[in-house]
């Protein structure tokens, strides 16, 4: 094939005109000087030469390749007829952009979780390196020394490089202070990673304890602007002064995909950042750093792990205590472990069987509509067989015209799927930590949109264009319907709209299921106060401050607020209830043995927090105003102290901890702790002066405000007092106590409104589809109904006849759908709160309201075919 | 629909190999536009072969896209504009190729029919 030629066919035509044109003045010219007369002279040339337009249009088609030309001129000609019929191609091109819109929006998180790595040189050879414990049962990650040990020893690796579990810090500069989210890692971190570098550097050998940072994209852009003069300057880091040396690529966020890490500063000083507190209980956790490996070059993950295997046993050797069932485990840099990917591979495959039924009905009201327009060409198709036409012939334009709706449907879908990418960019999940929910578009999913686009446009074109390119002959030549096979009581159109219906059956009960979940959980009584409370957080830990230090700053900050008119209480707590995490620690009676013991949730709280968010007492008393030093004291929940002493007295009563012992002075009701669907957890309120010395939280505390009046003139106040005491501490989380709650509501939220949206589209697609195939019904045997009419039947029954055959058709898809409805809810369950799976609400409401609207989709073709004109009809045609 | 072009003869490969090759021999002699190449073949084969001129030119822009010729304007010996064209080095030796064929081919045809040639002969 030769392109060249074929792009310059227009210019080679004009000099061929040229060149005939010379030879045949050439030709005339030797004709005269033989003494032709003029006009003889140039019959007899043009009689030589032949037909000239001949010769220029072989020299045409000598430079144009044969399929191409009968593709370009379908193509062309299937523009022209879906120009012609503007509101079918805008009815398949948004129900297939929905369809495919919201596959590839599924389609983007796949790749993210399952397909993609970070963003890191060569990943084939850069490894994630895991500990196991109890020979493989248990996995977990590096403490110092079992990195320290690995590291100095093993031979598989160019070299290793670790970092740090998530640290939250306090960005100071220009603008206002930031709380943001990073890592420390090893000095190393950035040359094993192979990280490409946006602005300035990685780390380098010997800056292990350097106060250097370097920040992500993301941070970079927002916090300083996008300021490429950024490397180099100082900025304030928990209220100690680092410098920027980097800033990294888009798009990476630390090697691990579902955490999104914003800065990175060397491991040794993470304790300044992080507080002696945290790295004691991080120490007390077990081990916290993640570990990448780079393989030495020819070395195969298979003798890497060999290696492993045999280091493994013999640290299992040297220290059994420590290390006993010691195993490594390897894994691909950033790819989520299989227990991971087991958890999301759930909740990614109903999404995506979802989507797939929402493309499904699409799809086949897609192939209804072609089917629609293929019984209107008839006339044109048999003609053209009668002609000679051969099959593939009439099947190949029908073919490429779907093509190209579906191919607008999916430019259409990726389009629809970008401006949800952006909402989700812009979404602000209400968790506490970090996770990283940005999706992008990449060349992998926008082959997936096309593929689909392309499979989609076959499947709904293939049936329509092999029905069509088969007219039965006589019918069409007496100008009947042509796809009609007489005595076929089941059309393809029939069993298109029953799989519809009963696609749309599963998906609406499914919808039903979450919505009464969504509910029932938002029905749920937390168990303390709602309304007219208000929260604002700030973390003086991660901004500098000593113990003392954030006592006095506690206190003053509660004394200043407490004077704003409006404010009726203020009191500090280590969390907010429904935050999404917890702190828990083992408690025991002081005279058990450890077994006993069982994990409560922990509280740090002041006196005055139960009367504040309205926590109703059963026994005792508040904290009495306890000394910071002085004997410990807590409050239990009704759980904890059923599970503690059963029906004695637990006023009184002595716990203990690892480390304290505590004093119940007082038992306040149940009260919802993490999520608002568990069960009551035992719970365990401390005083907080009296464990301010503990663990720094890593949420930092908040204040809980009970208000009167207008919310947002009071939080604009605190925000004041908190600036004036100090300008670089950053505030965050400010809430009202209803809108955390609504925060907390946001899984079956998100869950209602993903499968609300794909819920009600197949209802609007079924319907449609529906109504275009009674209408169809209608149209084709208007003359039998007009018979009909004629000889007697009531309008009346004409009307119940069109309405029967529609509702016959929901009713074999409701006895169809409803056992899949059924055995998708059983899976649907586990995600479900207060719902049984076969929930007979839903399991009847469903099926009636489809029903309503099936009538109401039939009821307008009944109407017309009840308003046939008997003498029109019988004229007709 | 696709269809077959009746007015082609059959072993019209056969004449354009044939074409192709005595427009190559004639230029051997030197660049010629078109009208001159179809007077030469005519001349040469003392008018035996009177092809239809028009016929030539799609041969030569076949023979030029497969690189055995060259084209640029000129003036004509009449000082009209024309299309000259130049016989390339791939040109040359695909004409030294062919020409191998047919000789082989004419001598082979020959001896087929040498016999009956004569027999027809000898009857006169």
């Amino acid at each position: 094939m030769n392109w060249p030629r074929v792009s310059r066919r227009k210019k080679s035509d004009v000099e061929v005109v040229r060149e005939i044109a010379l030879h045949l003045e050439e030709e005339t010219h030797e004709n005269c000087e033989r003494g032709m007369p003029e006009g003889e002279a140039r019959r007899k040339a043009y009689l030589k030469f032949g037909n000239p337009q001949r010769v220029r249009e072989e020299i045409w088609r000598q430079n144009s390749v044969a399929v191409l030309e009968g593709l370009k001129r379908d193509v062309q000609h299937g523009i022209r007829r879906l120009l012609r019929a503007p509101s079918i191609v805008l009815a398949v091109v948004i129900s297939l952009g929905l369809g495919i819109a919201a596959n590839v929006f599924i389609f983007t998180a796949v790749n993210k979780l399952v397909l993609e790595g970070p963003p890191v040189g060569d990943p084939v050879t850069l490894l994630d390196l895991y500990p196991t414990y109890k020979h493989g049962d248990q996995i977990g990650k590096f403490t110092q020394r079992l990195y320290d040990d690995l590291h100095g020893q093993a031979n598989s690796f160019w070299d290793m490089a670790a970092y740090d579990m998530i640290l939250p810090a306090t960005m100071g500069g220009d603008n206002d202070p930031e709380r943001v989210w990073g890592q420390s890692a090893t000095a190393n971190f950035f040359k094993v990673a192979e990280l490409p570098i946006w602005l300035g550097r990685g780390f380098v050998d010997g800056e292990e304890r350097s106060p250097v940072v370097v920040v992500s994209y993301s941070l970079w852009r927002r916090h300083f602007n996008g300021d490429s003069a950024v490397v180099g300057k100082a900025v304030s880091l928990s209220g100690k002064s680092f410098t920027v040396i980097g800033v990294t690529m888009p798009g990476f966020r630390g090697i691990n995909r579902l955490l999104a890490a914003e800065f990175w500063v060397p491991e040794g000083v993470r304790e300044q950042l992080a507080g002696a507190q945290l790295d004691e209980f991080n120490a007390r956790m077990g081990g916290q750093l993640s570990v990448i490996a780079r393989l030495k070059p020819g070395v195969g993950r298979k003798e890497a792990q060999v290696e492993l295997d045999t280091m493994a046993k013999r640290f299992a050797a040297a220290s059994p205590k420590e290390n006993e069932g010691l195993g490594f485990h390897m894994e691909k840099a950033g790819a989520l472990l299989s227990s991971q990917k087991a958890m999301f591979a759930v909740f990614l495959t109903a999404l995506t069987v979802v989507a797939l039924l929402v493309l499904c009905i699409a799809c086949s009201n897609v192939a209804n509509l072609l089917l629609a327009r293929a019984a209107g060409q008839h006339g044109e198709m048999a003609v053209r067989i009668a002609l000679g036409a051969t099959r593939w012939q009439l099947v190949r334009p029908m073919l490429l015209e779907s093509g190209m709706l579906a191919l607008a449907g999916g430019v259409f879908g990726v389009v629809l799927c970008l401006v949800a990418l952006h909402g989700l960019a812009t979404f602000h999940l209400p968790l506490a930590a970090p996770i990283n929910l940005a999706l992008s578009m990449d060349w992998q999913v926008l082959l997936y949109a096309f593929v689909l686009s392309v499979v989609v446009g076959m499947l709904c074109g293939l049936w329509p264009a092999l029905a069509a390119s088969r007219p039965v002959l006589p019918n069409s030549l007496k100008g009947e319907s042509a796809l009609d096979r007489p005595g076929k009581r089941w059309s393809l159109r029939n069993i298109l709209v029953v799989v519809q219906i009963s696609l749309c059956v599963v998906l609406l009960c499914t919808t039903g299921l979450f919505l009464r979940s969504l509910i029932k959980s938002a029905a749920v009584d937390p168990g303390f106060q709602t309304s007219r409370i208000l929260m604002v957080s700030i973390d003086p830990a991660h901004n500098g401050y000593s113990m003392e230090k954030t006592q006095l700053l506690l206190k003053s900050l509660q004394n200043h607020v407490l004077s704003l008119p409006g404010v009726r209480s203020a009191v500090w707590t280590d969390k907010v209830p429904m935050s999404f995490y917890g702190q828990r620690d083992v408690f025991l009676k002081t005279a058990d043995k450890a077994e006993n013991g069982f994990r409560t949730e922990v509280y740090d709280v002041e006196a005055g927090y139960f009367d504040t968010i309205g926590i109703p007492w059963v026994a005792g008393k508040d904290f009495d105003h306890a000394d910071a030093n002085g004997p410990k004291q807590a409050v239990a929940n009704e759980r904890f102290v059923q599970q503690m002493f059963g029906r004695e007295r637990a006023v009184g009563q002595l716990v203990k901890s690892e480390q304290n012992t505590y004093e119940i002075v007082g038992v306040v009701k149940n009260t919802k702790s993490t999520t608002l669907s568990e069960e009551d957890e035992p719970i365990l309120y401390r005083v907080l002066k009296q464990n301010v010395f503990a663990v720094a939280p890593v949420m930092g505390y908040s204040l809980l405000v009970h208000y009167e009046g207008n919310a947002a003139e009071i939080s604009t106040a605190i925000r004041r007092e908190i600036r004036d005491s100090d300008p670089s501490l950053a505030v965050f989380a400010e809430k009202t106590m209803e809108e955390h709650l609504s925060d907390a509501l946001i899984f079956p939220k998100v869950a209602a409104a993903v499968f609300g949206i794909f819920g009600l589209s197949g209802l609007l697609l079924a319907c449609v589809g529906l109504y275009g195939v009674m209408s169809y019904a209608v149209s084709s045997r208007t003359r039998e109904i007009g018979v009909r009419l004629a000889l007697g039947a009531t309008r009346n029954g004409v009307r119940r006849l069109v309405v029967r055959q529609g509702m016959m058709l929901s009713a074999i898809a409701f006895i169809i759908g409803l056992p899949m409805a059924l055995a998708a809810s059983k899976v649907a369950a586990r995600a479900l709160y207060g719902v049984a799976a076969h929930d007979w609400v839903t399991f009847t409401g469903v099926p009636c309201f489809l029903a309503f609207t099936a009538l109401i989709a039939c009821w307008f073709p009944a109407q017309r075919a009840a308003s046939v004109e008997p003498q029109r009809a019988l004229r007709h045609e | 629909m696709r269809s077959v072009d009746k007015t082609k003869p059959v072993n019209s490969e056969l004449l354009k190999g044939t074409l192709d090759m005595m427009i190559l021999r004639t230029l051997v002699m030197g660049d010629a536009h078109g009208h001159t190449i179809a007077k030469v073949i005519e001349h040469s084969s003392e008018n035996v072969l009177e092809v239809e001129q028009g016929s030539l030119y799609p041969a030569l822009h076949r023979l030029e896209d497969r690189g055995w010729l060259d084209s640029h304007w000129g003036v004509s010996e009449n000082n009209r504009k024309a299309r000259f064209y130049r016989l390339t080095k791939e040109g040359r030796r695909q004409l030294a190729a062919e020409t191998g064929r047919w000789k082989k081919m004419a001598r082979a045809i020959g001896l087929v029919m040498g016999e009956s040639l004569h027999e027809k002969e000898s009857e006169r």
